[in-house]
């Protein structure tokens, strides 16, 4: 081997070796980012115990190390509470709401690229907390979906006239249900915190509630209530069913529920008329069809008139 | 006196005030958080952005790209930055000279880098693979730091040249940066300007701090004091009228609190007077 390829060959083992060390230094770093209380008050802690980084820093500069850890505790609890997290918030309160997240993020380190992504398993943490809100954990996840609705594509224009059969629920929309009032508390949580301040407490009865939002323009969205009769027919829409096919499951589920089939009749054209109304509903890309919904469905054979009841 | 030339200015773009910007008479440059979009494929924010780029020049700046890493820049998170860079073309394409992750841990901070030519190699690999996979240059800005590592053995001003003269990628220069470091280690931000080459500075931040027990805080969330603002006006003699921006995150700051405080600075740059500045007070660097 040559002189000047045995040079090369040092150089390279040098720089990965060097590599390897800084790497295991911006670890340790990353390691003390944990405020050491936060150690002592969390079980189930998944970040151990760590070297400690003093040995690494300059000893005159090292005493601020604990303005990154504050900094790293801020950002986990206030900063998502206050933006991601807001309407949850306005609920249960911002204190309330920093505790929660705190709880949650601290125990596991997170890699995630973006900061909005340490959130995906936290609706299902809350759910097996003791002591949390019955409806936090549906209201954190709606939290969740809806920043990725109002920040996904916004609705294609090809809403139709009238409810036709072939018509789908857009990209636009978001569909969630819940064993609590989730329409009303997304409602509320909408709200001034001090106009909803004290009202939660009417949602503990476990009332079960769906929730369609539709995004209509790049900076707004209805929000529709849907009754838990109508809960088989607005999760095939959401799963991308045509309406026709949506009201054949909602059938099916209808005739295992005897003596309800007058209240479902109702509920379903007020439901329909709500999601034309809303901007929920839209042509498939090449529709030729011009059936409407209540000529084939509706025993009344009446379609509800736009503005007979508004969209909520 | 050296008449100082006047930039373009800017503000750093929040979407509490996406709707202010469109109706008010516009800046000539917006900065826009590339990460808040990373994701994104409509929304409020892009309907405003697509508004804006039609009047106005727009900058993009980011926290995660994580430029120091020593395990490398992650290459999911430089698709997504693609995406976004090759859908609004900025003029600039800036990130943090700073790690703030490792593969298994992301800190969502701006952590500081040990300066030592090992960490330069490091450093040097990580943006030439981020401006291919871009297809562009970017440009890094100094960031403001609470801790040293053992080991420095370059200055700011040493290791952010190399890394220029290396790669090609500019350098965004944060003069509030410079104070911070400069009050919490001595690291001197004049003599930082005069080792800096002058072809590599592409843009500028001014920004304010909160004066903390013995320590300043990069927080963002204060008026920019005339010390930084005197800091810009030898960079601006130096380096030319890049475009500058002014970042404040304050809770409750008001498109006008930031025209305000831009004008503070566009009558510092054309006169020298300072007296609108927000002045260091006595009380503040002694009790917060
Ligand atoms: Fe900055």
């Amino acid at each position: 081997m040559t002189e000047a390829k045995l040079e090369k060959e040092r150089q390279a083992t040098q720089l990965s070796e060097s590599r390897a060390y800084l790497q295991a230094q911006q670890e340790l770093f990353l390691h003390n980012l944990l405020p050491t209380n936060a150690r002592e008050v969390l079980p189930e802690c998944q970040w151990g115990e760590p070297a400690p980084i003093q040995d690494q820093l300059e000893k005159d500069t090292s005493q601020l190390f604990f303005v990154y850890q504050d900094a790293y505790v801020a950002r986990l609890s206030g900063v998502l509470a206050s933006t991601l997290l807001e309407r949850a918030s306005t609920l249960v309160g911002q204190e309330r709401m920093e505790q929660l997240l705190l709880e949650f993020t601290l125990r596991k380190k997170s890699s995630e690229h973006l900061l909005a992504d340490v959130l995906l398993e936290f609706p299902e943490w809350l759910a097996k907390q003791e002591g949390v809100e019955d409806y936090l954990p549906d209201v954190v996840d709606t939290c969740l979906k809806f920043w990725a609705l109002i920040t996904g594509p916004d609705p294609e224009e090809r809403f139709p006239a009238a409810p036709d059969l072939n018509c789908r629920l857009g990209a636009h929309c978001l569909f969630k249900e819940s064993r609590f009032p989730l329409a009303d508390l997304w409602k509320l949580s909408g709200q001034e915190p001090t106009e909803s301040e004290g009202q939660q407490g009417r949602f503990i009865e476990p009332v079960s509630q769906g929730l369609l939002i539709v995004k209509t323009t790049a900076q707004s969205t209805n929000t529709l209530t849907v009754p838990a009769l109508l809960f088989p027919l607005a999760q095939a829409l959401f799963a991308g069913e045509s309406l026709e096919r949506s009201l054949e499951a909602l059938h099916v589920e209808c005739s295992k529920l005897a003596g309800e089939q007058e209240g479902i009749t109702q509920a379903l054209q007020d439901f329909i008329a709500a999601l034309q109304q809303s901007g929920a509903l839209q042509q498939p890309r090449s529709s030729t069809t011009s059936e409407t919904v209540f000529q084939k469905q509706s025993p009344q054979g009446k379609a509800p008139q736009a503005g007979e009841r508004a969209t909520p | 006196m050296t008449a100082r030339p006047a930039p373009p200015w800017g503000v750093g773009l929040r979407s509490i005030h996406f709707h202010e910007w469109e109706v008010e008479a516009q800046l000539p440059v917006l900065e826009v958080m590339s990460d808040n979009f990373l994701r994104q494929r409509g929304g409020p924010g892009w309907y405003h952005l697509e508004r804006y780029a039609e009047r106005t020049t727009l900058v993009a700046h980011g926290v995660g790209l994580s430029v120091g890493s020593a395990g490398g820049v992650h290459p999911q998170y430089l698709r997504m930055l693609k995406d976004f860079v090759d859908r609004l073309q900025p003029q600039v394409v800036s990130d943090h000279l700073c790690f703030s992750r490792s593969h298994a841990h992301n800190s969502f901070d701006l952590l500081p880098l040990k300066r030592c030519p090992e960490m330069l190699e490091i450093i040097c690999d990580n943006v030439s693979r981020t401006q291919e996979a871009l297809g562009r240059t970017i440009a890094l800005e100094n960031v403001s730091e609470y801790v040293e590592w053992k080991g420095n053995t370059l200055s700011e001003g040493e290791f952010l040249n190399a890394i220029c003269e290396r790669t090609g990628c500019g350098i965004l220069l944060d003069v509030n940066n410079l104070y911070v470091n400069q009050v919490n280690f001595g690291r001197s931000a004049l003599q930082t300007l005069q080792e800096l080459k002058t072809s590599h500075v592409v843009q500028y931040h001014v920004a304010g701090h909160t004066v903390c027990d013995g320590y300043l805080n990069d927080t963002h969330d204060k008026p920019v004091c005339p010390e930084v603002w005197k800091i810009l006006g030898e960079a601006l003699l130096r380096f030319g009228p890049q475009p500058v921006i002014l970042e404040n995150d304050a809770d409750e700051i008001t498109v006008s609190d930031l025209k305000a405080e831009i004008r503070v600075g566009q009558q510092f740059v054309r006169t020298g007077d300072l007296s609108g500045a927000h002045p260091l007070r006595e009380k503040e660097m002694s009790t917060s």
